[in-house]
């Protein structure tokens, strides 16, 4: 027979192994994350250094702080509403001494509690006496009726800012390499004086 | 349903029931398994598989075993094929010259065959003529896969369809393949042109083809195969050379490894 024969396969091997190969993995098309990653601030011990998320991790930790700092705050601000002067400031205090944990924490500087309260104390301390006159003032207005209603708002915001100021204060002890053992409250007394609550936290 | 010539145990492995003379292979003693112990050594697996019937698989596999268990090895058969055409042949007079089969077409045919594979050289599964979970699961275990063609387009069809199936598998060991003619006319213009086809798309063969002989028929109806009836003859010496051909090419593995 001479004639010629048409074609028998319809698939050569290769084809058949294009078809049943797996997709690309798009990640194989990104640059490689190992230098963007190395191009990174080294991250404090304890601390994962974000991959390739097109922030730095110093930016991403301060982030972390900042957002630990507010939530606190905004703690505080309810246990300020307590109308009861003694519990409210039990509340208050006891928010600001898990906030210092949670950043210790996020520093890779653990700290256990009653140190953490130590130094919550300490701060307390030195208020002064206009500080802890003007604390027991608005303590006391909670029982005067009509007033009670100002007084709470007031020891709610008080409490806010007082969190967020001794959160801010802890954050710049940490960022400029503090640890747990190197607090220096009197440098932070100094630094709770001079700025207000308003002001954002250095971002580098 | 159990075998009409054997005893099926636990882990549903058939072994048929044949005289301590005439089982000339080894049969292992381990979990879920009958007989004696005879340790020989890892041994490989090779599975014949298509998924289309009559390409002649059981035929295949059963010549390749035969030869191998005359030539002095200690071949052993699984028979993963619902239509359990090894062990009905096994279960004939001649018993495929004593070579062990072994009944699981299921999914656990892996452990059964690497078991096997611990006493036995070489394992040979065949496999059914149709998609199932133990001739996939048979592939992905094969140290060599037999695909089987006959000279039309309808089994190159479903050859393709296989090697998919088989390049498809996770297993990187189940990408060794080899296509085989069977049941070829000799010197045909098809046989030629099929081979041809084969070879340019790429697909691996082997040169040798079986052709198709009324020896096979004839050694079947003793449960034997040509090598055994006929040890000269064109059959015989054409399943020498297929076998020679898989040797060769187990040797050149194991030298590129």
């Amino acid at each position: 027979m001479s004639r010629k024969l048409p074609k028998a396969t319809a698939e050569t091997l290769d084809e058949i192994r294009r078809q049943v190969a797996p997709p690309p993995d798009p990640l194989d098309d990104l640059p490689p994350l190992q230098a963007e990653v190395s191009a990174l601030p080294a991250p404090r011990p304890g601390i994962v250094a974000p991959a390739a998320v097109g922030i730095t991790a110093t930016a991403l930790r301060q982030a972390q702080a900042g957002e630990i700092v507010e939530r606190h705050a905004a703690y505080a601000a309810i246990g300020g509403l307590i109308p009861l002067p003694v519990f409210d400031s039990i509340g208050v205090m006891a928010t600001i001494v898990l906030m210092i944990q949670r950043l210790a924490k996020l520093y890779g500087e653990p700290m256990r509690r009653d140190r953490a309260k130590a130094l919550v104390a300490g701060l307390a301390g030195g208020i002064g006496q206009a500080g802890a006159g003007s604390m027991a003032a608005v303590a006391l207005s909670k029982f005067i009726p009509g007033a009670n209603v100002a007084a709470l708002m007031a020891s709610s915001a008080a409490a806010a800012a007082a969190t967020r100021v001794i959160g801010r204060a802890f954050v710049l002890h940490f960022e400029t390499g503090g640890t747990a053992l190197t607090f220096n409250e009197a440098a932070i007394r100094t630094y709770f004086a001079t700025r207000s609550s308003s002001q954002p936290i250095s971002r580098q | 349903m159990a075998p009409e010539s054997g005893t099926l145990n636990l882990t549903g492995i058939w072994q048929p029931n044949q005289s301590a003379d005439r089982r000339m292979g080894t049969v292992p003693a381990g979990p879920g398994l009958v007989g004696e112990t005879v340790p020989m050594g890892a041994g490989p697996i090779i599975v014949v598989a298509t998924l289309k019937g009559g390409s002649g698989k059981s035929t295949l596999a059963s010549s390749l075993a035969v030869h191998w268990r005359l030539a002095g090895r200690t071949p052993v058969l699984i028979d993963a094929d619902p239509q359990r055409s090894l062990v009905r042949l096994a279960a004939r007079e001649e018993a495929l010259a004593g070579v062990p089969v072994f009944e699981n077409c299921r999914g656990t045919v892996v452990a059964t065959a690497d078991q096997l594979a611990q006493i036995h050289a070489p394992v040979l599964i065949d496999t059914a003529g149709f998609r199932t979970a133990a001739t996939l699961a048979a592939m992905t275990v094969a140290d060599l896969v037999i695909l089987p063609v006959k000279p039309s387009p309808l089994d190159v069809d479903v050859m393709l369809d296989t090697a998919r199936a088989l390049l498809s598998s996770p297993d990187g060991r189940s990408a060794r393949f080899r296509c085989v003619l069977t049941q070829t006319t000799r010197d045909s213009v098809i046989s030629r042109h099929i081979r041809a086809e084969l070879t340019s798309a790429g697909f691996p063969l082997f040169e040798t083809e079986l052709v198709n002989r009324v020896a096979y028929g004839e050694a079947a109806l003793f449960g034997a195969t040509p090598s055994m009836i006929d040890p000269h003859g064109a059959a015989a010496r054409e399943i020498a050379a297929l076998a020679s051909e898989i040797d060769s090419l187990a040797i050149e593995v194991e030298a590129a490894a």
